[in-house]
């Protein structure tokens, strides 16, 4: 199974940036994104670009993270390229269907910013590990401590859900396979019938997941967990480079939202 | 030291005690095997060791802690480690360091401590290698294995053990006991809840529950020459054991306190010279032999 960015060790310069810093630029980039005209999206398409150079990932590897999505982009694509109002292109209007320039122009320009957006956002798991990635989320969410909610728990919480993201997948399937071996057939029937053989799954399943919190939560207790400020194994610390690059981000993105 | 000091538990006020006034002493260092039928309490008892479950009455008492106050709770879960049945369970990091590294996080230590404290306890369960695996890619004595390693990284004194090896294959089993007695080599205190006769028989002390109360406490040859409790209990004994004991059922003199093939070849060879002795005094016996 191909997994949407998945991380990548390596040891380049982009991988040994703080978590943080990374972060803040997808951030920054997604707000520059949705609000730059063409050329500055050209512009971030050569940034991008430059990055998956830094970070010795293959064009190829990288473009594949996009591959899911090609339906929904295509779909977005044409929706704009039908029912934009505007100068016709020749040979159209054909019959009542017709394709405009500014059609053209607005759908090719929409899926642009998708693809950069989920090109950066998978840059961003490609190159920065889960638990680095929740280290990054933890310094990013602690102004949220003057809400009184803990970005420690958050982190943890977190953490969990990925680590038992693969373990939940297994339950799903051995259930499934209780299921067939008594003569379920999740294959057949109409769409309703279909639908109503997967939420049988849901349901031990979400009995099943109840159980193991339960039992999580007692050996998380037995060994000293409790609520707020923890240590970790690695302890990340921030580079000059770390600040310079956070403070650019933060200054392209804050310029694009307020003069764009 | 733990100290039990008549313990009564219950779930609910008014259901029936899970624990009816349990009084237990367990020495620093011993390797104690804790036994009985399903629902027994043992597991409850346990969990009052490292105060995920505090008495309904009576103490329970950890090195001098008694388990009741609460500004001792985290002194004691650092000194009594707790092992759960399902490995998977009780695993919460994305890789295997990550995980052993997550009891230190919890006692806020330096990074560079937690460091030291991970590599050291993987390598006391042989998992040095593994470091940087995923958790859910090892085999479930070493999942088990890991779990422990996690519990190790709290430099504990005396550690609880649910279950540990049911759900594992004989290799997974053996590997897993093997790490028990080379810490309790070291002077780590062990309370083994299992229903394995093999592990039951390497213990110091053996004791058996049924229904809230402790039934037999001694060592494993004293608890399993009374064969006529256990298996009123449903639980078995060692093959050589029951062997001794039909023999005895039979009117022949052995000893029933015998858990190994040799002790019982010495002894079944005894009786046989004793026989042949007889034999050959008496003359008439001949013909039953």
């Amino acid at each position: 199974m191909y997994k949407l960015g998945q991380y990548t060790p390596g040891g380049s310069c982009v991988h040994k940036m703080h978590p943080l810093a990374k972060i803040i630029v997808v951030i920054a980039l997604s707000i520059i994104i949705f609000r730059a005209g063409a050329f500055v999206l050209a512009a971030v398409g050569g940034f991008l670009a430059a990055i998956i150079l830094l970070s010795r990932l293959t064009v190829k590897y990288v473009l594949k993270a996009i591959r899911p999505a090609l339906p929904f982009f295509a779909l977005l694509f044409l929706v704009h390229l039908f029912c934009t109002g505007g100068t016709p292109i020749p040979p159209f209007p054909l019959w009542h269907v017709s394709i405009t320039y500014e059609g053209l122009r607005q759908g090719a320009l929409l899926v642009w910013r998708f693809v950069l957006l989920v090109l950066s956002a998978s840059l961003l798991t490609m190159v920065t590990s889960p638990s680095e990635l929740i280290i990054g989320m933890e310094r990013l969410l602690k102004p949220l401590r003057f809400l009184g909610i803990s970005s420690s728990d958050l982190a943890v919480m977190l953490s969990l859900a990925l680590r038992f993201m693969p373990a939940l997948l297994e339950e799903i399937d051995r259930i499934r396979e209780a299921r067939l071996a008594r003569g379920a057939d999740f294959n057949k029937g109409g769409l309703l019938k279909r639908t109503k053989a997967v939420t049988s799954l849901a349901i031990p399943l979400t009995l099943n997941t109840f159980r193991r919190a339960e039992e999580l939560a007692a050996a998380m207790e037995a060994r000293g967990y409790r609520r707020g400020p923890r240590t970790y194994l690695k302890e990340l610390t921030m580079a000059q480079l770390d600040y310079i690059v956070i403070g650019a981000a933060v200054i392209a993105g804050a310029a694009s939202f307020l003069f764009f | 030291m733990i100290r039990v000091e008549n313990l009564v538990y219950k779930y609910d006020p008014n259901d029936t005690p899970v624990l009816r006034s349990v009084n237990l002493e367990i020495r620093d260092g011993e390797y104690v095997a804790l036994i009985g039928p399903n629902g027994c309490g043992k597991t409850t008892l346990i969990k009052h060791f490292n105060t995920l479950l505090s008495p309904t009455e009576g103490d329970v008492w950890i090195d001098g802690l008694n388990t009741k106050d609460p500004s001792a709770v985290g002194e004691i879960r650092q000194r009594v480690g707790m092992i759960f049945q399902n490995p998977d369970n009780q695993i919460v990091g994305m890789t295997v360091e990550e995980d052993v590294s997550f009891g230190p996080g919890n006692l806020n230590l330096p990074p560079r401590e937690i460091r030291q404290r991970v590599d050291e306890a993987l390598e006391a369960v042989g998992l040095t290698g593994y470091a940087g695996r995923s958790p859910h890619t090892l085999s479930g004595g070493q999942k088990q294995l890991l779990a422990i390693a996690g519990i190790l990284a709290m430099m504990p004194k005396h550690i609880a053990l649910d279950e540990p090896t049911s759900s594992l294959d004989p290799a997974g089993r053996r590997s897993v006991a093997a790490v028990l007695r080379k810490l309790n080599k070291q002077g780590m205190t062990i309370i083994h809840i299992t229903h394995n006769v093999e592990e039951i028989v390497r213990a110091d002390r053996v004791i058996v529950m049924d229904a809230g109360s402790i039934l037999l406490d001694g060592k494993p040859e004293q608890v399993f020459s009374k064969v006529e409790r256990l298996k009123a209990l449903g639980m078995g004994v060692p093959q050589v054991t029951e062997l001794m004991w039909r023999l005895q059922q039979m009117g022949e003199k052995v000893r029933t306190d015998i858990l190994t093939v040799d002790d019982a070849c010495d002894e079944i060879a005894a009786l046989l010279r004793r026989i042949r002795k007889a034999a050959s005094i008496s003359p008439g016996r001949q013909a039953r032999g």
